[in-house]
């Protein structure tokens, strides 16, 4: 999983049937100090994160289509799976 | 699988419930002579690795495979403690 | 129609300007590099705490190669699935299928050891022959 900064909301009428009733987040990948990098990823929203949070993405096929949609097979291979509190660094 | 070493952990209460109760670490991979390279990932813990050792890291789908993460959305994890590493090249 | 081969590679290295700057995400672990690849075998690896099921599986330093067997890439850490030693010349395999020759729903594993060349010469010797031809 890498850690990101949710930048924005997209907007896409037309897309994938599966994709529907999932909101796809601009994300852009910070360092564990919080920097950011210069890496940015679309990630299916599926737990609720808003813009500005800190957030955990899942960069793996089944892991992202499930934990987005509920089932797998579904053409998504990032999902936001946590908002992250705090992160703690020896 | 590459061979890593503990930067630190992230706290999350509002996750996937399938993540509820596993310990997420921040590793760094480290080069084969101890050195630390750039990036880093968010692996999940399956050893109970303490926060100065060296873990082996397995990526990718791979990583569900690991000791109870069977229908965990992961894509990293930690599956092994490192006592020592031998390069005779 | 005769053309330089040669010619045509410096075409195509024009058209391979991707931007470095996207490939920041976790370049150590190469999770998308989903090809078998040459490697030498060049250390162990000993973890006694470790999931069960890599319980007695070798774990090995490979340092993938590229077709002229010179080192490509940073050493992983591979589980041996053929017997290979140390100094051997083997490839191996990435991602879920990587788990394959063990029990699969068990084996957590990225990159396995699936195979040990005969000699050197078998992989150098093709090359050569291709430049010759060419």
């Amino acid at each position: 999983m890498i850690l990101a900064r949710v930048l924005g909301n997209i907007v896409a009428t037309q897309k994938n049937r599966r994709y529907e009733n999932a909101s796809v987040m601009l994300c852009q990948q910070i360092t564990p100090e919080g920097d950011e990098t210069s890496y940015t990823v679309l990630a299916l929203n599926s737990v609720d994160a808003g813009v500005g949070d800190t957030v955990l993405i899942v960069q793996e096929g089944w892991s992202a289509s499930t934990a987005a949609t509920g089932k797998a097979g579904a053409a998504i291979d990032s999902a936001i799976v946590g908002v992250v509190d705090r992160i703690d660094l020896l | 699988m590459i061979i890593a070493r503990i930067l630190g952990t992230v706290v999350a209460t509002q996750k996937d419930e399938r993540l509820l109760g596993k310990k997420l670490l921040i590793v760094r991979p480290v080069n084969v002579d101890g050195s630390d390279t750039t990036g880093y990932v968010v692996a999940v813990d399956t050893v109970g690795a303490g926060f100065h050792e060296k873990v082996l890291v397995v990526a990718g789908s791979s990583a569900r495979l690991a000791q109870g993460m069977k229908d965990v959305p992961v894509d990293a994890a930690v599956v092994g403690v490192i006592d020592t590493v031998d390069i005779t090249a | 129609m005769s053309y330089e081969t040669a010619d045509l590679k410096t075409q195509h290295s024009k058209l391979e300007t991707r931007n470095p700057e996207l490939e920041t995400r976790n370049p150590e672990l190469e999770t998308r590099n989903l090809l078998m690849q040459l490697a030498r075998v060049i250390g162990t690896v000993v973890a006694t705490v470790k999931n069960e099921s890599l319980d007695g599986r070798k774990l090995l330093v490979v340092q993938t190669l590229n077709r002229d067997l010179q080192p490509s890439g940073k050493p992983l850490v591979a589980v041996d699935s053929v017997g290979a030693g140390l100094g051997e010349l083997v490839f191996w395999c990435r991602g879920k299928e990587a788990s394959f020759p063990f029990k699969r729903e068990d084996t957590p594993t990225d990159c396995t050891i699936v195979g040990i060349v005969d000699s050197e010469f078998h992989v150098t010797q093709s090359a050569s022959y291709q430049k010759r031809i060419l």
